[in-house]
Protein backbone atom coordinates (compact mmCIF):
# COMPACT_ATOMS: atom_id res chain seq x y z
CA UNK A 1 0.00 0.00 0.00
CA UNK A 2 2.90 2.36 0.73
CA UNK A 3 6.15 2.63 -1.15
CA UNK A 4 9.23 4.79 -0.58
CA UNK A 5 11.77 4.87 -3.35
CA UNK A 6 15.24 6.40 -3.09
CA UNK A 7 14.16 8.85 -0.40
CA UNK A 8 16.87 11.26 0.75
CA UNK A 9 16.62 13.95 3.37
CA UNK A 10 19.07 16.50 4.76
CA UNK A 11 18.95 18.27 8.12
CA UNK A 12 21.03 21.26 7.06
CA UNK A 13 24.23 19.63 5.90
CA UNK A 14 23.63 16.32 7.63
CA UNK A 15 22.54 13.62 5.23
CA UNK A 16 19.92 12.00 7.45
CA UNK A 17 18.31 9.64 4.96
CA UNK A 18 20.28 8.10 2.12
CA UNK A 19 18.21 6.54 -0.66
CA UNK A 20 15.73 4.74 1.53
CA UNK A 21 13.59 2.09 -0.14
CA UNK A 22 10.75 0.77 1.91
CA UNK A 23 7.50 -0.97 1.24
CA UNK A 24 4.50 -1.67 3.43
CA UNK A 25 2.07 -4.25 2.04
CA UNK A 26 -1.60 -3.96 2.95
CA UNK A 27 -2.49 -5.42 6.33
CA UNK A 28 1.08 -6.21 7.37
CA UNK A 29 3.30 -5.22 10.28
CA UNK A 30 6.60 -3.84 9.08
CA UNK A 31 9.20 -2.85 11.61
CA UNK A 32 11.93 -0.29 11.23
CA UNK A 33 14.78 -1.04 13.59
CA UNK A 34 18.11 0.53 14.39
CA UNK A 35 20.07 2.59 16.88
CA UNK A 36 19.45 6.18 17.95
CA UNK A 37 20.05 8.60 15.10
CA UNK A 38 19.79 5.95 12.40
CA UNK A 39 16.96 7.85 10.69
CA UNK A 40 13.93 5.94 11.91
CA UNK A 41 11.91 8.92 13.12
CA UNK A 42 12.99 10.97 10.12
CA UNK A 43 11.59 8.26 7.86
CA UNK A 44 8.28 8.43 9.71
CA UNK A 45 8.23 12.21 9.37
CA UNK A 46 8.70 11.86 5.63
CA UNK A 47 5.79 9.44 5.50
CA UNK A 48 3.46 11.66 7.53
CA UNK A 49 4.53 14.69 5.45
CA UNK A 50 5.98 16.70 8.30
CA UNK A 51 9.12 17.06 6.20
CA UNK A 52 9.76 17.13 2.46
CA UNK A 53 12.43 14.76 1.14
CA UNK A 54 15.02 16.23 -1.22
CA UNK A 55 14.93 13.24 -3.53
CA UNK A 56 12.92 10.13 -4.20
CA UNK A 57 9.32 9.10 -4.68
CA UNK A 58 6.60 8.32 -2.16
CA UNK A 59 3.48 6.49 -3.22
CA UNK A 60 0.36 5.53 -1.33
CA UNK A 61 -1.89 3.09 -3.18
CA UNK A 62 -0.20 4.11 -6.41
CA UNK A 63 -0.57 7.90 -5.99
CA UNK A 64 2.37 10.19 -5.31
CA UNK A 65 2.10 11.85 -1.89
CA UNK A 66 4.92 14.36 -2.30
CA UNK A 67 2.52 17.28 -2.76
CA UNK A 68 -0.09 16.17 -0.21
CA UNK A 69 -0.46 18.02 3.12
CA UNK A 70 -0.05 16.18 6.41
CA UNK A 71 -3.68 16.92 7.14
CA UNK A 72 -4.74 15.21 3.92
CA UNK A 73 -2.63 12.19 4.73
CA UNK A 74 -4.51 11.83 8.01
CA UNK A 75 -7.71 11.91 5.96
CA UNK A 76 -6.37 9.11 3.80
CA UNK A 77 -5.86 7.05 6.93
CA UNK A 78 -2.10 7.29 7.41
CA UNK A 79 -1.77 8.17 11.06
CA UNK A 80 1.44 8.91 12.90
CA UNK A 81 1.62 8.17 16.61
CA UNK A 82 4.67 10.21 17.58
CA UNK A 83 7.67 9.41 19.73
CA UNK A 84 7.33 10.23 23.44
CA UNK A 85 3.56 9.78 23.15
CA UNK A 86 2.90 13.54 22.81
CA UNK A 87 -0.55 13.35 24.33
CA UNK A 88 -2.04 16.79 25.03
CA UNK A 89 -1.18 17.09 28.72
CA UNK A 90 -3.84 19.63 29.67
CA UNK A 91 -6.70 18.02 27.79
CA UNK A 92 -8.72 15.26 29.40
CA UNK A 93 -8.38 11.67 28.24
CA UNK A 94 -11.75 11.99 26.54
CA UNK A 95 -10.72 15.18 24.72
CA UNK A 96 -7.46 13.58 23.64
CA UNK A 97 -9.43 10.73 22.10
CA UNK A 98 -11.92 13.08 20.47
CA UNK A 99 -9.22 15.13 18.85
CA UNK A 100 -7.93 11.98 17.18
CA UNK A 101 -11.14 12.02 15.15
CA UNK A 102 -10.78 15.73 14.33
CA UNK A 103 -11.11 15.31 10.57
CA UNK A 104 -13.75 12.59 10.54
CA UNK A 105 -17.29 13.40 9.51
CA UNK A 106 -18.83 9.94 10.07
CA UNK A 107 -20.15 10.64 13.56
CA UNK A 108 -21.80 7.27 14.07
CA UNK A 109 -18.62 5.37 13.20
CA UNK A 110 -16.57 7.69 15.40
CA UNK A 111 -18.83 6.83 18.31
CA UNK A 112 -18.42 3.12 17.65
CA UNK A 113 -14.65 3.46 17.46
CA UNK A 114 -14.70 5.38 20.71
CA UNK A 115 -16.59 2.56 22.44
CA UNK A 116 -14.19 0.02 20.97
CA UNK A 117 -11.14 1.89 22.21
CA UNK A 118 -12.65 2.16 25.68
CA UNK A 119 -13.01 -1.63 25.70
CA UNK A 120 -9.51 -2.12 24.31
CA UNK A 121 -8.01 0.13 27.02
CA UNK A 122 -10.13 -0.28 30.15
CA UNK A 123 -7.65 1.80 32.11
CA UNK A 124 -8.35 4.79 29.90
CA UNK A 125 -12.05 4.31 30.36
CA UNK A 126 -11.63 4.66 34.12
CA UNK A 127 -9.85 7.97 33.58
CA UNK A 128 -11.87 9.68 30.84
CA UNK A 129 -12.25 12.97 32.75
CA UNK A 130 -8.70 13.00 34.04
CA UNK A 131 -6.15 15.36 32.51
CA UNK A 132 -3.75 13.38 30.30
CA UNK A 133 -0.63 14.89 31.89
CA UNK A 134 -1.41 13.08 35.14
CA UNK A 135 -1.42 9.60 33.56
CA UNK A 136 1.46 7.17 33.97
CA UNK A 137 3.82 6.55 31.07
CA UNK A 138 2.11 3.32 30.08
CA UNK A 139 -1.32 4.91 30.23
CA UNK A 140 -0.11 7.83 28.13
CA UNK A 141 1.19 5.40 25.52
CA UNK A 142 -2.17 3.65 25.47
CA UNK A 143 -3.86 7.02 25.12
CA UNK A 144 -1.53 7.97 22.27
CA UNK A 145 -2.39 4.74 20.47
CA UNK A 146 -6.08 5.13 21.27
CA UNK A 147 -6.00 8.69 19.95
CA UNK A 148 -4.43 7.47 16.70
CA UNK A 149 -7.06 4.74 16.39
CA UNK A 150 -9.77 7.40 16.64
CA UNK A 151 -8.59 8.58 13.23
CA UNK A 152 -9.57 5.18 11.75
CA UNK A 153 -6.09 4.40 10.43
CA UNK A 154 -5.49 2.17 7.46
CA UNK A 155 -1.80 2.50 8.16
CA UNK A 156 -0.61 3.26 11.67
CA UNK A 157 2.90 4.64 12.16
CA UNK A 158 4.09 3.87 15.67
CA UNK A 159 7.25 5.58 16.87
CA UNK A 160 8.90 3.72 19.77
CA UNK A 161 5.83 2.72 21.72
CA UNK A 162 7.99 0.86 24.24
CA UNK A 163 10.14 3.86 25.15
CA UNK A 164 10.67 4.17 28.88
CA UNK A 165 8.03 1.63 29.90
CA UNK A 166 8.19 -1.30 32.31
CA UNK A 167 8.60 -4.76 30.71
CA UNK A 168 5.11 -5.99 31.56
CA UNK A 169 3.57 -2.82 30.11
CA UNK A 170 5.67 -3.25 26.97
CA UNK A 171 4.29 -6.78 26.59
CA UNK A 172 0.79 -5.42 26.91
CA UNK A 173 1.42 -2.69 24.34
CA UNK A 174 2.84 -5.17 21.84
CA UNK A 175 -0.11 -7.49 22.29
CA UNK A 176 -2.37 -4.54 21.56
CA UNK A 177 -0.37 -3.66 18.44
CA UNK A 178 -0.76 -7.20 17.16
CA UNK A 179 -4.47 -7.05 17.88
CA UNK A 180 -4.88 -3.77 15.98
CA UNK A 181 -3.10 -5.38 13.05
CA UNK A 182 -5.23 -8.51 13.12
CA UNK A 183 -8.29 -6.29 12.87
CA UNK A 184 -7.02 -5.01 9.54
CA UNK A 185 -4.72 -2.02 10.08
CA UNK A 186 -1.25 -2.09 8.52
CA UNK A 187 1.46 -1.01 10.92
CA UNK A 188 4.88 0.52 10.55
CA UNK A 189 6.59 -0.02 13.87
CA UNK A 190 9.70 1.97 14.71
CA UNK A 191 11.54 0.38 17.61
CA UNK A 192 14.80 -0.06 19.43
CA UNK A 193 13.45 -3.18 21.06
CA UNK A 194 14.38 -5.47 18.16
CA UNK A 195 13.48 -8.77 19.78
CA UNK A 196 9.89 -8.01 20.57
CA UNK A 197 9.43 -6.22 17.26
CA UNK A 198 10.64 -9.20 15.25
CA UNK A 199 8.21 -11.39 17.12
CA UNK A 200 5.19 -9.54 15.77
CA UNK A 201 6.56 -8.27 12.41
CA UNK A 202 6.00 -9.72 8.96
CA UNK A 203 9.02 -7.92 7.58
CA UNK A 204 11.81 -5.75 9.00
CA UNK A 205 14.20 -3.07 7.86
CA UNK A 206 17.30 -2.28 9.83
CA UNK A 207 18.55 1.28 9.43
CA UNK A 208 22.11 2.36 10.01
CA UNK A 209 23.35 5.92 9.51
CA UNK A 210 20.40 6.81 7.32
CA UNK A 211 20.71 3.76 5.09
CA UNK A 212 18.80 0.50 4.96
CA UNK A 213 21.58 -1.81 6.14
CA UNK A 214 19.50 -4.98 6.15
CA UNK A 215 16.03 -6.18 5.45
CA UNK A 216 14.15 -9.43 5.55
CA UNK A 217 11.58 -11.53 7.31
CA UNK A 218 12.13 -12.10 11.02
CA UNK A 219 13.31 -15.66 10.28
CA UNK A 220 15.91 -14.45 7.80
CA UNK A 221 17.19 -11.80 10.18
CA UNK A 222 17.32 -14.13 13.17
CA UNK A 223 18.96 -16.88 11.11
CA UNK A 224 21.96 -14.75 10.30
CA UNK A 225 24.41 -15.05 13.19
CA UNK A 226 26.37 -11.85 12.43
CA UNK A 227 23.21 -9.86 12.16
CA UNK A 228 21.90 -11.17 15.43
CA UNK A 229 25.11 -10.18 17.12
CA UNK A 230 25.37 -6.72 15.58
CA UNK A 231 21.82 -5.52 15.56
CA UNK A 232 19.78 -7.68 17.82
CA UNK A 233 22.27 -7.87 20.68
CA UNK A 234 22.01 -11.63 21.06
CA UNK B 1 -21.96 57.66 46.20
CA UNK B 2 -19.96 54.50 46.80
CA UNK B 3 -22.52 52.50 44.78
CA UNK B 4 -22.13 54.89 41.86
CA UNK B 5 -18.34 54.54 41.99
CA UNK B 6 -18.58 50.76 42.05
CA UNK B 7 -21.00 50.63 39.13
CA UNK B 8 -18.96 52.91 36.91
CA UNK B 9 -15.88 50.93 37.94
CA UNK B 10 -17.53 47.77 36.69
CA UNK B 11 -18.30 49.43 33.38
CA UNK B 12 -14.68 50.50 32.88
CA UNK B 13 -13.65 47.06 34.09
CA UNK B 14 -15.70 45.42 31.35
CA UNK B 15 -13.73 47.27 28.72
CA UNK B 16 -10.43 46.35 30.35
CA UNK B 17 -11.76 42.81 30.46
CA UNK B 18 -12.61 42.83 26.75
CA UNK B 19 -9.12 44.00 25.82
CA UNK B 20 -7.71 41.41 28.23
CA UNK B 21 -9.85 38.65 26.68
CA UNK B 22 -8.22 39.25 23.31
CA UNK B 23 -4.77 39.04 24.84
CA UNK B 24 -5.59 35.93 26.84
CA UNK B 25 -7.03 34.22 23.76
CA UNK B 26 -3.91 34.96 21.73
CA UNK B 27 -1.58 33.97 24.56
CA UNK B 28 -3.43 30.76 25.39
CA UNK B 29 -3.44 29.56 21.82
CA UNK B 30 -0.34 30.87 20.10
CA UNK B 31 1.80 31.44 23.22
CA UNK B 32 2.54 35.03 22.23
CA UNK B 33 1.95 38.05 24.46
CA UNK B 34 0.63 40.70 22.11
CA UNK B 35 1.78 44.10 23.32
CA UNK B 36 0.41 45.66 20.14
CA UNK B 37 -3.15 44.67 21.10
CA UNK B 38 -4.06 48.17 22.25
CA UNK B 39 -2.63 49.96 19.23
CA UNK B 40 -4.38 47.54 16.91
CA UNK B 41 -7.61 48.38 18.74
CA UNK B 42 -6.90 52.09 18.30
CA UNK B 43 -6.41 51.69 14.54
CA UNK B 44 -9.64 49.69 14.31
CA UNK B 45 -11.44 52.48 16.14
CA UNK B 46 -10.05 55.04 13.68
CA UNK B 47 -11.34 52.87 10.83
CA UNK B 48 -14.77 52.76 12.46
CA UNK B 49 -14.67 56.54 12.78
CA UNK B 50 -13.80 56.82 9.10
CA UNK B 51 -16.92 54.85 8.20
CA UNK B 52 -19.05 56.99 10.52
CA UNK B 53 -17.76 60.46 9.64
CA UNK B 54 -16.46 60.17 6.08
CA UNK B 55 -18.95 57.70 4.60
CA UNK B 56 -21.72 58.67 7.00
CA UNK B 57 -22.72 55.07 7.65
CA UNK B 58 -24.90 54.26 10.67
CA UNK B 59 -23.12 53.26 13.88
CA UNK B 60 -24.00 49.56 13.66
CA UNK B 61 -22.77 49.23 10.08
CA UNK B 62 -19.55 51.05 10.89
CA UNK B 63 -19.09 48.88 13.97
CA UNK B 64 -19.55 45.69 11.94
CA UNK B 65 -17.27 46.84 9.11
CA UNK B 66 -14.61 47.85 11.61
CA UNK B 67 -14.79 44.39 13.18
CA UNK B 68 -14.34 42.83 9.76
CA UNK B 69 -11.28 45.02 9.34
CA UNK B 70 -10.15 43.97 12.83
CA UNK B 71 -10.28 40.29 11.95
CA UNK B 72 -8.31 40.92 8.77
CA UNK B 73 -5.76 43.04 10.62
CA UNK B 74 -5.22 40.32 13.22
CA UNK B 75 -4.81 37.64 10.57
CA UNK B 76 -2.39 39.75 8.53
CA UNK B 77 -0.30 40.73 11.56
CA UNK B 78 0.06 37.06 12.48
CA UNK B 79 0.89 35.83 8.96
CA UNK B 80 3.24 38.69 8.10
CA UNK B 81 5.10 39.22 11.37
CA UNK B 82 4.56 36.47 13.92
CA UNK B 83 4.43 33.29 11.88
CA UNK B 84 7.91 33.63 10.37
CA UNK B 85 9.53 33.90 13.81
CA UNK B 86 7.14 31.87 15.93
CA UNK B 87 9.72 29.22 16.71
CA UNK B 88 12.05 31.94 17.98
CA UNK B 89 12.67 32.74 21.65
CA UNK B 90 9.92 34.35 23.77
CA UNK B 91 12.04 37.48 24.14
CA UNK B 92 12.22 37.96 20.35
CA UNK B 93 8.47 37.62 20.15
CA UNK B 94 8.03 40.21 22.89
CA UNK B 95 10.38 42.61 21.15
CA UNK B 96 8.50 42.04 17.90
CA UNK B 97 5.08 42.83 19.33
CA UNK B 98 6.56 45.84 21.15
CA UNK B 99 7.98 46.94 17.80
CA UNK B 100 4.55 46.59 16.24
CA UNK B 101 3.16 48.75 19.07
CA UNK B 102 5.59 51.54 18.12
CA UNK B 103 4.92 51.16 14.39
CA UNK B 104 1.14 51.25 14.74
CA UNK B 105 1.31 54.18 17.12
CA UNK B 106 3.61 56.14 14.83
CA UNK B 107 1.61 55.36 11.71
CA UNK B 108 -1.68 56.37 13.34
CA UNK B 109 -0.17 59.70 14.41
CA UNK B 110 1.13 60.29 10.90
CA UNK B 111 -2.17 59.48 9.22
CA UNK B 112 -4.75 60.88 11.64
CA UNK B 113 -2.80 63.36 13.77
CA UNK B 114 -2.73 63.58 17.54
CA UNK B 115 -5.66 65.86 18.38
CA UNK B 116 -8.47 64.04 20.19
CA UNK B 117 -11.80 63.69 18.39
CA UNK B 118 -15.09 62.70 19.92
CA UNK B 119 -16.48 59.28 19.11
CA UNK B 120 -20.18 58.34 19.33
CA UNK B 121 -21.61 55.95 21.89
CA UNK B 122 -23.19 52.66 20.89
CA UNK B 123 -26.50 53.71 22.45
CA UNK B 124 -27.70 57.26 23.01
CA UNK B 125 -30.15 58.12 25.72
CA UNK B 126 -30.06 59.94 29.02
CA UNK B 127 -29.16 58.19 32.27
CA UNK B 128 -31.86 56.77 34.46
CA UNK B 129 -31.83 56.05 38.15
CA UNK B 130 -31.75 52.67 39.84
CA UNK B 131 -31.73 53.16 43.58
CA UNK B 132 -29.01 55.73 44.21
CA UNK B 133 -27.13 54.91 41.00
CA UNK B 134 -27.36 56.73 37.68
CA UNK B 135 -26.70 54.59 34.66
CA UNK B 136 -26.97 55.20 30.90
CA UNK B 137 -28.37 52.75 28.34
CA UNK B 138 -24.92 52.69 26.74
CA UNK B 139 -23.32 51.56 29.98
CA UNK B 140 -25.80 48.72 30.34
CA UNK B 141 -25.04 47.78 26.76
CA UNK B 142 -21.28 47.66 27.51
CA UNK B 143 -21.78 45.32 30.47
CA UNK B 144 -24.17 42.96 28.70
CA UNK B 145 -22.13 42.90 25.52
CA UNK B 146 -18.94 42.07 27.45
CA UNK B 147 -20.58 39.24 29.38
CA UNK B 148 -22.08 37.80 26.17
CA UNK B 149 -18.73 37.91 24.38
CA UNK B 150 -17.01 36.26 27.32
CA UNK B 151 -19.58 33.47 27.51
CA UNK B 152 -19.45 32.99 23.76
CA UNK B 153 -15.67 32.66 23.82
CA UNK B 154 -15.78 30.39 26.82
CA UNK B 155 -18.24 28.11 25.02
CA UNK B 156 -16.22 28.23 21.82
CA UNK B 157 -13.08 27.17 23.64
CA UNK B 158 -14.72 24.59 25.83
CA UNK B 159 -17.37 22.90 23.72
CA UNK B 160 -16.57 23.20 20.02
CA UNK B 161 -14.25 21.24 17.80
CA UNK B 162 -12.42 24.37 16.74
CA UNK B 163 -11.96 25.30 20.40
CA UNK B 164 -10.53 21.87 21.11
CA UNK B 165 -8.13 22.34 18.19
CA UNK B 166 -7.11 25.73 19.60
CA UNK B 167 -6.32 24.22 22.98
CA UNK B 168 -4.45 21.34 21.38
CA UNK B 169 -2.40 23.61 19.12
CA UNK B 170 -1.39 25.63 22.16
CA UNK B 171 -0.03 22.53 23.89
CA UNK B 172 1.73 20.69 21.10
CA UNK B 173 1.95 22.04 17.56
CA UNK B 174 3.49 18.93 16.05
CA UNK B 175 1.09 16.48 17.64
CA UNK B 176 -1.79 18.73 16.52
CA UNK B 177 -0.49 18.68 12.97
CA UNK B 178 -0.43 14.87 13.20
CA UNK B 179 -4.11 14.86 14.18
CA UNK B 180 -4.82 16.62 10.89
CA UNK B 181 -5.28 20.05 12.50
CA UNK B 182 -4.04 22.87 10.28
CA UNK B 183 -2.17 24.70 13.01
CA UNK B 184 -1.44 27.84 10.98
CA UNK B 185 -5.13 28.21 10.19
CA UNK B 186 -5.98 27.90 13.88
CA UNK B 187 -3.46 30.61 14.81
CA UNK B 188 -4.72 32.92 12.06
CA UNK B 189 -8.24 32.47 13.39
CA UNK B 190 -7.09 33.11 16.95
CA UNK B 191 -5.37 36.33 15.97
CA UNK B 192 -8.40 37.44 14.00
CA UNK B 193 -10.62 36.84 17.04
CA UNK B 194 -8.16 38.45 19.45
CA UNK B 195 -7.88 41.54 17.29
CA UNK B 196 -11.66 41.69 17.00
CA UNK B 197 -12.06 41.67 20.78
CA UNK B 198 -9.51 44.46 21.06
CA UNK B 199 -11.44 46.40 18.43
CA UNK B 200 -14.67 46.08 20.41
CA UNK B 201 -12.87 47.39 23.49
CA UNK B 202 -11.45 50.29 21.49
CA UNK B 203 -14.78 51.35 20.05
CA UNK B 204 -16.54 51.09 23.41
CA UNK B 205 -13.94 53.10 25.32
CA UNK B 206 -13.43 55.77 22.63
CA UNK B 207 -16.45 57.89 23.69
CA UNK B 208 -14.79 58.26 27.12
CA UNK B 209 -11.11 58.61 26.19
CA UNK B 210 -11.74 60.42 22.87
CA UNK B 211 -10.25 59.15 19.66
CA UNK B 212 -6.48 59.73 19.34
CA UNK B 213 -3.36 57.57 18.85
CA UNK B 214 -2.67 57.31 22.60
CA UNK B 215 -6.24 56.48 23.58
CA UNK B 216 -5.41 52.86 24.44
CA UNK B 217 -2.25 53.52 26.47
CA UNK B 218 -3.93 53.27 29.85
CA UNK B 219 -6.49 50.68 28.71
CA UNK B 220 -3.66 48.41 27.57
CA UNK B 221 -1.91 48.64 30.94
CA UNK B 222 -5.17 47.99 32.76
CA UNK B 223 -6.03 45.11 30.43
CA UNK B 224 -2.63 43.61 31.12
CA UNK B 225 -3.24 43.96 34.80
CA UNK B 226 -6.67 42.36 34.41
CA UNK B 227 -5.23 39.44 32.45
CA UNK B 228 -2.47 38.86 35.00
CA UNK B 229 -4.90 39.13 37.88
CA UNK B 230 -7.11 36.54 36.18
CA UNK B 231 -4.18 34.19 35.66
CA UNK B 232 -3.57 35.03 31.95
CA UNK B 233 -5.19 31.79 30.81
CA UNK B 234 -8.75 32.10 32.07
CA UNK B 235 -11.43 33.89 30.03
CA UNK B 236 -13.83 34.54 32.92
CA UNK B 237 -10.69 35.41 34.90
CA UNK B 238 -9.82 38.17 32.44
CA UNK B 239 -13.26 39.78 32.70
CA UNK B 240 -13.51 39.37 36.48
CA UNK B 241 -9.96 40.68 36.77
CA UNK B 242 -11.03 43.65 34.66
CA UNK B 243 -14.03 44.33 36.88
CA UNK B 244 -11.93 44.14 40.06
CA UNK B 245 -9.39 46.55 38.63
CA UNK B 246 -12.07 48.90 37.36
CA UNK B 247 -13.82 49.07 40.72
CA UNK B 248 -10.61 49.22 42.76
CA UNK B 249 -9.18 51.92 40.50
CA UNK B 250 -12.32 54.02 40.83
CA UNK B 251 -12.33 53.67 44.61
CA UNK B 252 -8.69 54.75 44.75
CA UNK B 253 -9.43 57.75 42.54
CA UNK B 254 -12.20 58.83 44.87
CA UNK B 255 -10.57 58.22 48.24
CA UNK B 256 -6.88 58.78 47.46
CA UNK B 257 -6.62 60.68 44.21
CA UNK B 258 -6.80 59.84 40.53
CA UNK B 259 -3.07 60.37 39.95
CA UNK B 260 -2.36 57.39 42.23
CA UNK B 261 -4.86 55.06 40.56
CA UNK B 262 -2.39 53.06 38.46
CA UNK B 263 0.09 52.92 41.34
CA UNK B 264 -2.50 51.33 43.60
CA UNK B 265 -3.77 48.99 40.90
CA UNK B 266 -0.29 47.60 40.50
CA UNK B 267 0.21 47.39 44.24
CA UNK B 268 -2.95 45.27 44.31
CA UNK B 269 -1.57 43.04 41.59
CA UNK B 270 1.74 42.62 43.37
CA UNK B 271 -0.08 41.65 46.56
CA UNK B 272 -2.30 39.17 44.70
CA UNK B 273 0.67 37.62 42.90
CA UNK B 274 2.58 37.23 46.15
CA UNK B 275 -0.36 35.42 47.71
CA UNK B 276 -1.36 33.51 44.55
CA UNK B 277 1.51 33.47 42.02
CA UNK B 278 -0.73 32.00 39.30
CA UNK B 279 -3.32 34.77 39.55
CA UNK B 280 -6.84 34.46 40.84
CA UNK B 281 -8.01 31.94 38.25
CA UNK B 282 -4.76 30.45 37.03
CA UNK B 283 -2.80 27.58 38.42
CA UNK B 284 -3.62 24.00 39.05
CA UNK B 285 -7.23 24.01 37.99
CA UNK B 286 -6.84 26.33 35.06
CA UNK B 287 -7.81 23.68 32.58
CA UNK B 288 -11.22 23.48 34.20
CA UNK B 289 -11.61 27.22 34.02
CA UNK B 290 -10.72 27.19 30.32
Amino acid sequence: MLKLNNISFYYGKIHALKSINLEIPKGSIVSLLGANGAGKTTTLKVISRLIQPSEGTYELNGDSMLKTSSSNLVKKGVIHCPENRRVFPLLSVEENLNIGAYLRKDKQKVKEDYEKICIMFPRLKERLKQVAGTLSGGEQQMLAIGRSLMGAPKLLLLDEPSLGLAPNIIQEIFRTIKKINVEGTAILLVEQNAHLSLEISDYSYILENGRVALQGTPEELRGNKDISKLYLGV
Amino acid sequence: MIAQIVVSGIIFGCIYGLAALGMVLIYKTSDIVNFAQGEMAMIITFIAFMFISKYELPYIASFALALLFAALLGAIVYILFLKPIQSSTPISLIVLTLGLYMIFHGLAGLIWGHSPTSFPRALEGSPFQIGSVFITPNEIFVVIFTICLMLLLFALFRFTKIGLAMRAAAQDMMASELMGIKVTKIFVLTWALGSLLGGVAGMLIAPTTFLHPSMMAEVLIMAFAAAVLGGFVSMPGAVIGGAIIGVFGNLVSYFVGSELRIVFVFLLIIVVLIIRPTGLFGGTQYIKKV
